[in-house]
């Protein structure tokens, strides 16, 4: 047996290790303190308040992208905004994550009519989970971590099985 | 309450002519009050000469343009002026022809330096005697969005549409990647100064030296000492309270001089309000100013009310008061906590969550949601007060004056907050007029102005209400005001409950609102100072324009000016105490 089938990429201890560190990252996701617009009242400031208290999942915000593995965008991107939404997201360390919140986000929302909006962040950014609602509830933001975390350990899982 | 003194249009033509300057036209336009139009090339003197008068109209309020290009053949321009003497609103009104140039009054009021750069931009004007005629919302590319002529997507368009893959802001950023970081190629474009401020280059560009936003760190140490640096701070920054850019100058840790950029959330309210309906107004203004929604759809439905002339029943205006005062106090929550983070102070942001979702509480009960109310239509309100909201609220009511005073205690009355917090970022009562503050920004600089005394709407005149001022016009002072604010709110409150009138909350409305031929805008007080919805209604089902006068676009001009002098800690404090809400601002 050669040794990169016990210890190489996609060998079962380093898928285990993988799988491990993933369980990790699920329950530590730091997001970025980046509030657009109206959704970060819900989504960022009401969800880490003591109502709803984010932190018990390992959900803590973090004020420089450097240091945050998840960015909710939380608010309608338009064109000026796009190119510092792509630029945070670049400069976010991998792995990183993205929560779609909020109609804007996700497709334009009411203000899709106007030229200067971004309809969906999408376009610019790949999103991992989307939100919707105008704005959502904290329970939804809540709900999304939760999905996210999902899809996390899932992506570990599925390699190992195949 | 204080007696109105009106301006008779005498006394304005007085002054007009001692200062030789022929009007067009004065007359009382009956839901606008007095209008006053001149030409173009007499407007600065007509302004001048209108400040200079003993008759006071030391404020602008606000300035706007309209396209009337379909119907006059003209952009028209509207200044309103505000005497608080005789407490007195003129509108000063003046023609110009598409593509004109706009002359600027940044001379005679401080306030028209961003509503000029915004008027000028929506209506494709140009400016001569600004000092600084950049664009203020719109990034290049994208044609002057409040002219009639120009589209909004369809919803074919709306549904598909990306990003032009010409954009110019992403080209650039694209090269920026791929090229790494280099000087701008063209300094003077704003548009990659504003990318690139801020970064200082790694190599030596060549070519004379220095373009305005990269600075190298010079070879010599003692000039390294006195070297200025630019810092930026924000879109992304948790203390911005939003997506506000301000550049700043800073020699060491002192700034020397700011500049705000704003614009990162314009999303076209008042161009969308163009395509909606009356009733569907409210949906739009709510995420304008999205922590106070309640106040600004009143503005909207008051004006509405106010042209198409319908007679709002007594329950309703009530029950308005009730909810934009509960209003008040969640959005004053949400200022009172993240101005103790940005000062330090952890405890008071969750106790004032705790609060704020009680109101909340309160909020969704009646309204139906957290945020977007829409809830204050024309004609009344659209849901009554139930029983359990009634209860919620007397359950609020027993121990929020006691949890106000623990916020205090907690907060303000300490020693290393006042020490921060006085004599720093200090508005005169000068600068405060020349600026256009209104609101507690106003208050708090000795300004002895509320609306909701002075020229009540709603159930307002109703109510018994002290308003407090300051003369010091420091944060502190700021703190203070709104501190105060809530108090009232709380009296308001219990006040609404104990002689809320029986009766209907929606007046009789057709199914579909058409409005007279006309304008009006009635000003409310809203959370963050007055707001006024400008409505042109051309008897159609829906706004021919509607110009949404954002407080906080007003306060970003003040907080320009407070901010050089101080240190960077404090600046921080500083634009927390103005309470910005970007919605509003970039609209």
């Amino acid at each position: 047996m050669a040794l990169d089938q016990v210890f190489g990429e996609n060998s079962i201890i380093f898928l285990k290790s993988e799988q491990l560190f993933d369980w990790a990252r699920g329950r530590s996701l730091w997001y970025m303190a980046f509030g657009i617009a109206c959704c970060s009242l819900e989504g960022l400031i009401a969800a880490a308040g003591p109502r709803w208290d984010l932190d018990r999942h390992g959900v803590f915000f973090r004020g420089v992208p450097r240091h945050s593995d998840v960015m909710i965008v939380a608010g309608t991107v338009n064109r000026k905004m796009a190119v510092i939404v792509k630029r945070l997201y670049e400069q976010m360390p991998e792995p990183r994550y993205v929560l779609s919140m909020g109609a804007c986000a996700n497709g334009g929302g009411p203000f899709r009519e106007y030229p200067n909006i971004v309809n969906g962040v999408d376009q610019i950014i790949p999103v991992d989970v989307y939100i919707p609602g105008c704005p959502p509830r904290p329970e939804s933001v809540q709900y999304g971590f939760l999905q996210l975390r999902k899809k996390i350990n899932d992506d570990a899982k599925a390699r190992l099985d195949t | 309450m204080r007696r109105p003194a009106l301006i008779r249009d005498h006394e304005i033509t007085a002054v007009l002519q001692s200062a030789s300057i022929a009007a067009l036209s004065l007359a009382e336009e009956s839901c606008l009050g007095l209008v006053l139009r001149v030409d173009v090339d007499a407007l600065v003197a007509t302004l001048a000469a209108l400040k200079d008068s003993d008759l006071g109209f030391a404020q602008l309020i606000d300035l706007f343009g309209a396209d009337l290009l379909e119907k006059r053949g003209v952009i028209e321009v509207t200044y309103r002026l505000r005497s608080l003497e005789r407490d007195f609103d003129l509108f000063v009104k003046t023609d110009l022809e598409a593509g004109g140039v706009l002359p600027s009054v940044t001379g005679l009021y401080l306030s028209a330096l961003l509503p000029e750069r915004e008027a000028a931009e929506m209506f494709g004007l140009s400016l001569t005697g600004h000092p600084n005629p950049k664009h203020l919302l719109l990034t290049d590319g994208v044609p002057p969005m409040l002219l009639k002529s120009v589209p909004i997507r369809s919803a074919e368009e709306s549904r598909v549409a990306e990003l032009p893959k010409d954009d110019l802001s992403l080209q650039l950023y694209n090269d920026f990647m791929d090229r790494g970081i280099v000087p701008p190629e063209d300094p003077d474009d704003p548009l990659q100064n504003y990318l690139f401020a801020g970064w200082i280059s790694p190599e030596p560009p060549e070519g004379p030296l220095v373009p305005r936003n990269i600075r190298r760190v010079p070879d010599d140490p003692d000039a390294l000492a006195t070297d200025h640096y630019l810092l930026q701070m924000g879109p992304q920054h948790p203390s911005t309270h939003g997506v506000l850019n301000m550049v700043l100058e800073m020699d060491g840790e002192t700034i020397i001089s700011s500049e705000a950029h704003v614009g990162n959330l314009h999303r076209g309210i008042e161009k969308l309000a163009e395509s909606r309906r009356y009733n569907q107004l409210g949906t739009l203004v709510d995420r304008g100013d999205y922590v106070g929604g309640i106040n600004t759809e009143m503005a909207v439905a008051l004006s509405v009310e106010k042209l198409a002339e319908i007679e709002v029943p007594q329950r309703a205006s009530w029950i308005r008061v009730l909810m934009a005062e509960i209003n008040r106090l969640a959005s004053n929550y949400l200022w009172i906590g993240p101005c103790g983070l940005d000062s330090g102070a952890m405890g008071i942001f969750l106790f004032c969550l705790y609060d704020r979702e009680r109101w909340q509480e309160v909020l969704e009960e009646v309204t139906g949601q957290r945020l977007m109310f829409n809830y204050v239509r024309p004609g009344g309100v659209v849901a009554d007060i139930t029983p359990r909201a009634v209860a919620l609220i007397e359950d609020m009511l027993k121990d929020a004056d006691s949890r106000l005073d623990e916020h205090f205690e907690a907060f303000m009355a300490s020693e290393i907050f006042q020490q921060r917090t006085r004599g720093v970022g200090v508005v005169t009562k000068e600068d405060a007029l020349s600026l256009g503050a209104t609101g507690f920004v106003a208050r708090a600089s000795g300004i002895d102005w509320d609306l909701r005394r002075d020229r009540p709407y709603a159930a307002y005149d109703k109510m018994d209400f002290e308003v407090m001022t300051a003369d010091e016009g420091d944060i502190w002072s700021r703190m203070l005001c709104r501190f105060d604010e809530q108090r009232q709110s709380l009296r308001m409150i219990r006040q609404c409950l104990d002689g809320m009138p029986e009766g209907d909350f929606m007046a009789k409305m057709p199914r579909v609102l058409r409005v007279p031929e006309g304008e009006a805008a009635v000003p409310v007080e809203a959370v963050r100072g007055e707001m006024e919805a400008h409505i042109y209604s051309d008897g159609s089902d829906k706004p021919y324009r509607m110009r949404y006068r954002p407080p906080t676009l007003f306060s970003l001009m003040i907080s320009d000016l407070t901010l050089p002098g101080h240190f960077l800690a404090d600046a921080i404090v500083n634009l927390g105490s103005f309470d910005f809400c970007f919605g509003e601002v970039d609209r």
